[in-house]
């Protein structure tokens, strides 16, 4: 325990300093102000602001990531409760009753509730992360090249199994992303494989311009089809603080919604994608009258967007300890960190203590940003709800030029961005989601590493990985969530919720 | 055939499989102990070639998604103000290319008034040079006019 409050004093102390605290709240502002434009989700908003840390420090510019996301998802709440447009899947299930409400008259309240609910589970993750991390990255500092395969494997099937639609199709995506890792030098002998004398491409490809490419460029291409012909919110915001009714109202589905969005975010799979649905689940299920869900009812708003937010909050773990980005926003940070030249992993917490606590603190700080900064500014959020796409996406395409030029000056990378782009949109097209292929992207260089040297160890022999215990546990239970999603009433299921959400 | 999107889907990914095994035919490929260059990328591509085989007889047996229409407008003009902006940037400039990709990219979506478009263009370009040249003080040129020794 005291160990814990040490290592969250010195979070603070490097969150704290007057710097990081000006970048954690300019990347939640610019976060929330790019969330909140239509068609714009988290994953594009953050691969569209990264170019803006790249002159930053590490730690700097890691917080002013993690800010950005908190903002993000928070615009992401904003358009879902006011528009019903759901930012990402996870905030799908807030637009059922918190559009609900904002059509009667109740979006403050709404608004004001998602705020403090995700402040309240941002808190507690905090320090469930900070509490976590040590005994996590003990148990996997005494991993060697075998188990890291394993676990690395385990995380893309448990992340394939949670992606939108079909499972075959997720595990190619990965597989794909996987071949995208190797182009650029081979790891022992430096030859140069598939950069077919672009010189842009001999040290691999930029994850920043990928990033870009993929989800915003390729979000324009794909929004550019439908008219984005939307319906914003006539009616008022309505008072913001919500009363004592409500908040008693709201205390348990978010003391519940933080419970299981924490819980499921520390899965190596994309586990935050089911809190919010899970928590619904249960506020539906034990509330005294269900029929109010779906008609405005305030637990069904409450409790999802504390699991949303315990559940982004927790997915850092993987990351943090493990070094296994959980979902492809994950995956753009490790992309940040690679860019500063830190290996996410288990040694970061000994090799860069002020960084690794210093992010988790500032955790804390940006959910605090975000109810001080947001609520008071709701007004000009809903302002630029309005702003209709035939303004925003030609600013975007700039914004995303620019930003790949200044990375390193070169024209070669604009015309890359615009392949990922179009990568983008042919994968959409064809039924492939390009979030799990970012996941192959980030993690394929290591996973060929751990492949050759478990290759080494093993002297050639596949069977090392399912003789060695720990390693042949993750694989085991790897196979064994394979087969709970491929048993014929869970599929069923699977398709249902992601139907559900597809509206 | 039952589910032409996963039909061309098989396609592609067989073909995106031997043109990698072409593309690193010359690495070598070295023993399990010793892995080579080439092993690694020559083994994903042969699990997307099998991919591709079973989406492709999947494609006969099991009811599926056409295939999806493609906008082309957009695509097309998008991309095009991409590579435009690559193309000009360096021999003219911020202010030419910025106003060259957003214009052109500016009618890919349907309905784009063509006054509306320009003057929306001018009004980006000029805010990008004031905001990335002279206030984060990007080094990216901001006007070239060849011939005359104009650059800023």
């Amino acid at each position: 325990m005291g160990e814990l409050v040490s290592h969250l004093g010195l979070g603070f102390s490097v969150a704290l300093s007057l710097q990081n605290v000006v970048l954690c709240f300019v990347g939640a502002m610019l976060g929330t102000l790019v969330g909140v434009l239509p068609g714009i989700g988290p994953i594009a908003t953050i691969s569209i602001l990264l170019p803006a840390t790249f002159g930053l420090e590490p730690v700097s510019a890691l917080i002013m990531v993690a800010g950005i996301y908190y903002g993000a998802q928070y615009g992401s709440s904003t358009t879902a409760i006011l528009m019903s447009i759901p930012g990402e899947t996870s905030s799908t299930v807030t637009c059922l009753d918190g559009h609900q409400m904002a059509k009667q008259g109740r979006a403050g309240i709404a608004l004001g509730i998602a705020a403090i609910g995700s402040f309240f589970a941002g808190s507690v993750t905090t320090i469930f992360v900070a509490a976590l991390a040590i005994p996590l990255t003990k148990f996997a500092l005494g991993f060697g090249p075998v188990e890291f395969f394993s676990l690395m494997v385990m995380g893309l099937v448990f992340a394939a199994a949670l992606a939108h639609g079909s499972m075959f199709n997720a595990v190619i995506a990965i597989i794909f992303g996987v071949l995208l890792s190797t182009v650029g030098p081979d790891l022992v002998t430096a030859q140069l494989r598939m950069t077919f004398g672009v010189n842009e491409l001999a040290d691999g490809i930029n994850f920043a311009i990928l990033g870009m490419g993929l989800f915003g460029i390729g979000e324009i291409l794909r929004n550019l089809e439908t008219s984005m012909s939307r319906e914003v919110l006539k009616s008022t915001i309505g008072r913001l603080l919500p009363g004592l009714k409500e908040l008693r109202e709201s205390a348990w589905p978010i003391i519940r919604g933080t419970i299981v969005g924490g819980g499921l975010g520390i899965l190596p799979g994309n586990g935050a994608v089911l809190g919010a649905f899970a928590s619904y689940t249960i506020e539906k299920k034990i509330a005294r009258d269900s029929t109010r869900f779906g008609h405005g009812a305030i637990e069904g708003v409450a409790g999802p967007e504390s699991a949303n937010n315990a559940g982004a909050q927790a997915s850092f773990i993987p990351l943090l300890t493990l070094g296994i980005p959980p979902n492809a926003v994950m995956a753009i940070m490790v992309g940040a960190m690679t860019i500063h030249g830190i290996v996410p992993g288990p040694r970061v917490i000994s090799s860069n203590p002020e960084l690794f606590w210093g992010l988790i603190a500032s955790m804390w700080i940006g959910n605090l940003m975000l109810l001080v900064i947001n609520l008071p500014l709701i007004s000009i959020w809903v302002k630029l709800l309005a702003v209709p796409y035939r303004l925003l996406f030609p600013t975007i395409i700039i914004l995303c030029c620019i930003g790949v030029y200044s990375l390193s000056g070169s024209t070669v990378d604009i015309v890359l961005l615009a392949v990922f782009g179009l990568l983008g949109y042919a994968m959409s097209k064809f039924g492939f989601e390009p979030a799990p292929m970012t996941l192959g992207v980030v993690l394929g260089s290591r996973l060929e590493e751990a492949l050759q040297q478990s290759m080494i160890i093993s002297d050639g022999d596949f069977s090392i990985f399912f003789t060695r215990p720990i390693s042949a546990a993750l694989l085991f239970c790897t196979a064994i969530l394979v087969v709970i999603v491929l048993l014929p009433n869970v599929s069923k299921r699977r398709e249902e919720v992601f139907v559900e959400e597809d509206d | 055939m039952r589910s032409p999107q996963r039909f061309f889907a098989g396609l592609v990914l067989i073909g995106i499989c031997l043109f990698v095994l072409w593309a690193v035919a010359d690495l070598s490929q070295g023993t399990a102990t010793a892995m080579g260059p080439g092993m690694f990328p020559r083994g994903l591509a042969v699990l997307l070639g099998i991919s591709g085989v079973v989406q492709v007889v999947q494609s006969f047996l099991l009811e599926g998604e056409p295939l999806q229409r493609w906008a082309i407008r957009g695509l097309v003009l998008v991309t095009v103000g991409i590579l435009l902006f690559a193309l000009t940037l360096r021999p003219f400039g911020l202010a030419v290319a910025g106003m060259l990709a957003l214009v052109v990219s500016g009618f890919g979506i349907e309905g784009a008034r063509p006054r509306a478009v320009i003057a929306f263009s001018a009004l980006v370009t000029i805010v990008c040079v004031v905001l990335f040249r002279y206030i984060l003080e990007v080094s990216i040129p901001v006007l070239i006019i060849p011939g005359t020794g104009i650059r800023f």
